[in-house]
């Protein structure tokens, strides 16, 4: 993750190290440029001395991401010079080799819950490579799938995305991830912010799991929430949905939103007034199915 | 070896164009080198050619080029089939100095602006003065907004390299311009 100053998270992703010194950096969507002006700013102005160098390779690469149990299976006749296998190749793994022939940046990686590759190749082979394995893949019953189906499948795993469910105004902390801070770090931008009072109130607004009381309805995002749907307006909004779907799935809906202590009410009834009457939803884990990613190695 | 598809493939001006004109360049290695200056000697001796010391300095030959770009930043352009070689005797150079060599080759796409009307046809979308731009020179500068690498190689030959997504915007952008110029408005 990389945050402000303020201790506020401003994007995240995934780095991979190729080599003791040299790092693959991906950031969310639409991110690279501003990650890659926020580090170089930051090496140019604080930290001059360090011997490093920063270069965007944003459209040297065209990445196709394989989620699926079929997934290595799919890649492992294509792929050379790379070991597939769960041991040498874990959940979290980088490595290069070749596909098809062609140069390839291998990540083990998912933003499904379930196995998951992204495969890199230098930009002008994307095409003819997605197409062979469209053909190779068609074995496996295999389906391209849109941006919306992966918003669905993040979202049943509780996986945010910058800017969605976060709004510049949220720490590590209040979007569950404080395992991903580095707590024996002796420094990093945005340590001392996360130690200020305000921080540390137990009722920030926290990143919850919200379902419904009608399993048919789906909330809508940017909906408010509040605890007493009673109380004369203006009322005390305490929070907002963050994202919201239709999980085919769960055949009911899901969403995550943000709300003041929310990481306290699990179970609670939280209410969103909406214009033609007041929603009911009950307050839960941010992660939908399969709280222990079996499926990532299934 | 898999088909490569390049976003300018095929593309070219209808009919003559004898003022100024535009073509995709063909494919070629690309690379970021970024070293300390003080140790430009060392990478001079693994490109095979002195690498200019100078922001803006160009230096060409034996179908390569090498640009300063930043402080520390050069921009080279080889053939294809000497991609390996470069990348091996850099990687051997890292033992005693190092730097950064990325490989940028499919990261960018050429076009290449040529004919007596090339400085007019740049100048049009480019706030850098080209008419002063030396021969022999290059540098990083905008197009419509558009991040490029500018390359002055003649009097009237010039290149551009661009991102692979802005490629059909910059190229589209230049056509207008050349048919401009060549209906004389």
């Amino acid at each position: 993750m990389l945050l402000g100053e303020d201790g506020f998270i401003r994007d995240d992703g995934v780095i991979g190290r190729l080599a003791t010194d040299r790092f693959h950096v991906t950031t969310t969507t639409g991110g690279a440029a501003r990650v890659l002006n926020m580090m170089e700013d930051y090496l140019q102005t604080e930290f001059p001395d360090l011997k490093v160098w920063l270069t965007s390779t944003t459209e040297q690469w065209s990445v196709i991401a394989i989620n699926g149990p079929n997934a290595r299976n799919l890649l492992a006749p294509l792929v050379e010079g790379i070991d597939l296998s769960e041991e040498a190749f874990p959940h979290m793994s980088v490595a290069s080799g070749k596909i098809c022939g062609v140069p390839t940046r291998l990540f083990r990686m998912s933003f499904t819950g379930e196995r998951g590759y992204e495969v890199n190749v230098p930009a002008h082979y994307g095409r003819a490579i997605w197409e062979k394995l469209i053909e190779a893949g068609q074995h496996y019953g295999v389906t391209p799938y849109g941006t919306e189906t992966m918003h669905v499948l993040r979202a049943e795993k509780g996986y945010i995305i910058v800017g969605q469910d976060t709004d510049g105004t949220l720490t590590p902390d209040d979007a569950g991830l404080g395992w991903a801070i580095g707590k024996a770090k002796p420094d990093f931008v945005g340590k001392r912010s996360l130690a200020r009072p305000d921080m540390l109130k137990p009722d920030r607004k926290q990143l919850v799991g919200l379902l419904t009381a009608d399993p048919k309805v789906v909330l809508e995002e940017g909906a408010q929430i509040v605890l007493d749907p009673n109380q004369s307006v203006p009322m005390k909004m305490v929070g907002h949905v963050t994202s919201s779907y239709w999980s085919v799935s769960l055949d009911r809906s899901i969403a995550l939103a943000v709300i003041e202590g929310g990481n306290a009410r699990m179970g609670e009834t939280v209410h969103i007034p909406m214009p033609d009457g007041t929603l009911q939803a009950q307050v839960t884990s941010t992660v939908f199915i399969d709280p222990e990613n079996t499926r990532l190695s299934a | 070896m898999m088909q490569t598809h390049h976003p300018l493939a095929e593309r070219a001006l209808p009919g003559a164009q004898a003022r100024v004109n535009i073509r995709p360049v063909e494919d070629g290695a690309r690379f970021i080198l970024r070293i300390d200056p003080q140790n430009l000697a060392a990478a001079s001796s693994v490109w095979g050619a002195s690498l200019p010391p100078t922001i803006g300095g160009l230096v060409s030959g034996f179908g390569r080029i090498a640009t300063c770009i930043g402080p520390d930043e050069w921009y080279l352009i080889a053939p294809l089939t000497e991609q390996d070689a470069i990348e091996s005797a850099f990687a051997a150079l890292y033992a005693t100095t190092i730097h950064s060599l990325v490989d940028v080759s499919h990261r960018e796409v050429g076009i290449a602006v040529e004919g007596p009307a090339a400085v007019l046809a740049l100048q049009a979308s480019i706030a850098f003065d080209i008419a002063a731009m030396p021969v022999g020179s290059g540098c990083r500068t905008i197009i419509d907004r558009v991040q490029i690498i500018l390359l002055r190689e003649g009097q009237d030959s010039f290149r551009v390299e661009v991102w692979n997504s802005f490629s059909d915007h910059v190229w589209n952008l230049l056509a207008g311009i050349c048919r401009e110029i060549e209906l004389g408005v």
